[in-house]
């Protein structure tokens, strides 16, 4: 496998190693759990290696008729953003409910407690 | 409170004393903000409604004190959540209460608690289990100009995607008999409660019609429905209509 690295793959590979370690200082301070730590290294790991390797993906581009293999990792990405995006706004949207209640709640369980005083 | 004589307070009603002292009339009222004025609403709603539960939406000025000074009944939410969470703590605090009807009216000075009677004569009389006060059966000079196009157009709407005409689907001034709640209660927290309470009213067949309020703007006030909040209760409507 040889390294046919252009000036584009050369940021993404910073970029990928860069978050590599944020990721993985964000896990030791306890911001993380495990197993999205594991799907996050992952995916920076692909990241680095489509950067510095491109021609590892060069098969799949041209059967899904892209342009480069780093077009394969991005056009994937604005997908899997738009999936997490939703699911984000749907848990957001749960737990906004969720606080309503809790709230709504306490509201009249004080005012219960001076009825009673 | 003890009532006074009917005739005095409801002169357009014709009802026995003995249905008014039966009943029980609760005035709920949510509020952000509105030190003010809710003192005022509080005392001139407490001259027709045996409680004033005013709903404090997590307020951070003297709202609280000027609603007790007032003779109001509070409940305070720790955050705020909206007009419309407010306005179904309001609902449950009251029915637990044991509230045979209850009235929603806005504690900014938008309403006039005097046109309380009006609201209340259809539910006592028998006429309808929900009354609206609608600012379009009065008087709309002083309502800005965006608003009228704007609450026309959430009406129209309304009565197209529902097949139930109604002039004023935004307005807060209501009353409620009691049993309504028993299968209706609005799940939104914000403005678009008042189209998704009606929706969910026409929905279970309780009988519901408007009877003309006042309309009072300040020009100072610069809160209410903006078009972000018109663009919620519009997608709001599509998705009742679209689990129907």
């Amino acid at each position: 496998m040889s390294i046919n690295i252009v000036p584009y793959g050369v940021i993404v590979a910073i970029l990928a190693a860069s978050f590599f370690i944020i990721t993985l200082r964000q896990y030791f301070r306890g911001k993380i759990k495990l197993i999205p730590l594991i799907f996050w290294e992952a995916l920076w790991t692909i990241l680095f290696i489509t950067g510095i390797f491109p021609e590892i993906y060069e098969s799949i581009t041209v059967v899904l008729g892209l342009a480069t293999p780093l077009n394969l990792f991005t056009t994937s990405s604005i997908i899997f953003l738009f999936a997490f995006t939703f699911l984000l706004y749907q848990k957001i949207n749960e737990v906004d409910k969720k606080i309503a209640k809790i709230v709504q709640h306490l509201a009249i369980a004080e005012s219960k407690k001076r009825k009673k005083e | 409170m003890i009532l006074q004589d009917p005739k005095l307070i409801y002169p357009s009603l014709i009802f026995s004393f003995e249905l008014i002292l039966k009943l029980k009339i609760a005035c709920v009222i949510p509020t952000f903000n509105e030190e003010h004025t809710i003192k005022k609403v509080s005392k001139q709603a407490s001259k027709f409604c045996e409680s004033v539960l005013v709903v404090d939406d997590g307020s951070i000025d003297r709202t609280v004190s000027r609603a007790l000074e007032g003779g109001a009944h509070v409940v305070s939410h720790l955050i705020n959540l909206g007009t419309g969470a407010a306005i179904s703590t309001g609902i449950k605090i009251a029915l637990d209460g044991g509230a045979n009807v209850i009235i929603t009216m806005d504690g900014d000075g938008q309403h006039d608690p005097n046109d309380i009677p009006n609201l209340l004569e259809p539910i006592l009389s028998g006429k309808a289990d929900v009354t609206i006060g609608s600012r379009f059966l009065g008087n709309i000079e002083c309502m800005p100009f965006h608003k009228r196009i704007g609450n026309r157009t959430l009406s129209i709407m309304n009565s197209i995607l529902f097949n139930e005409k109604f002039t004023d689907t935004q307005s807060g001034f209501r009353a409620y008999s009691r049993e309504v709640f028993a299968s209706v209660m609005h799940e939104s927290s914000d403005y678009s409660w008042a189209s998704e309470m009606l929706i969910r009213i026409i929905r279970s067949r309780f009988k519901c019609i408007e009877v003309p309020i006042k309309t009072i703007y300040m020009k100072e006030r610069g809160r209410g429905t903006s078009i972000i909040d018109g663009l919620r209760i519009f997608l709001r409507i599509l998705r009742l209509k679209g689990k129907s």
